[in-house]
């Protein structure tokens, strides 16, 4: 006697959609992952940017590139803001970014860490300064 | 065709549609994101709105028509923090998703610094 089939559907598609189900999850989070890598850079080099404007005027850079990295969503790791060599400031700050995605927090890969430098040699030109040397041109 | 194969391949092109519209959608995000980064760049370093909304376009040509640019305060002086935010409002499917990209900077000294010396030159 045939045995009916009715109503089955075999192992190999059921196994089959949810590995497909799976990649779809594991490329949008690698997309995810890529998305936050590049917030952290530009998080990063905006809290360098800012802290080293800061840090050359004697003032604290640390709080500075905080305050950035927390606007552009990331949270400031670690800040080496004492690098001062000669009229030369040098900043490094390293952010963490949260990463959005099914897969890959589950695997420890909660956030992406990046680091950015910057250097600046003197102390920053204010306004001020450069609209009485623009007046003293004109004259 | 086996009537597996006909239950099963919609699904399979359901998933690989839906994989390919959220690869356009990343790529937008990501270009969108670049250019909120430079619009944030130019906004701390000048006091005119259009030359933030200038450079955005420039990153993003193909739909710089369709992009709304605002940047937060319209007012700034040198230490403020400036945020560009970018929105595209883009259609996948039937659906509509609008896309934001946000980039905070702090507002330099030389903040200005170009009009003043058009100014005086």
């Amino acid at each position: 006697m045939a045995e009916s089939n009715d109503g089955t559907i075999s192992l190999v598609v059921v196994v089959a959609l949810a590995v497909a189900t799976f990649m779809a999850m594991l490329i949008v989070d690698i997309a995810a992952w890529g998305l936050a890598n590049a917030q952290a850079q530009a998080a990063a080099d905006a809290g360098a940017l800012a802290a080293v404007v800061q840090a050359s005027s004697g003032a604290d850079g640390r709080s500075e590139a905080q305050r950035v990295a927390q606007a552009n969503g990331a949270t400031l790791v670690t800040c080496r803001c004492d690098g001062h060599d000669g009229p030369a400031t040098t900043i490094s700050v390293t952010v963490a970014m949260p990463v959005a995605g099914f897969v890959i927090p589950l695997v420890g890969f909660e956030r992406v860490h990046a680091t950015a430098s910057a250097t600046m040699v003197g102390q920053p030109v204010s306004l001020q300064s450069q609209a009485a040397t623009s007046q003293g041109l004109r004259r | 065709m086996s009537l597996e194969a006909a239950l099963v391949l919609p699904v399979v092109a359901l998933v690989a549609w839906t994989l390919l519209q959220a690869a356009g959608v990343f790529v937008d995000a990501l270009r969108l994101h670049d250019a909120a980064r430079a619009g944030v760049r130019v906004a701390v370093t000048s006091h005119d709105d259009r030359d933030v909304s200038r450079i955005v376009a420039a990153v993003l040509p193909a739909v710089a028509r369709d992009l709304d640019v605002s940047v937060d305060p319209a007012s700034r002086r040198p230490g403020d923090l400036v945020i560009v935010e970018v929105r595209l409002l883009r259609t996948v499917g039937p659906l509509q998703h609008d896309l934001v990209a946000r980039s905070a900077g702090v507002a330099e000294p030389i903040l200005g610094m170009n009009q003043v010396a058009a100014r005086g030159g």
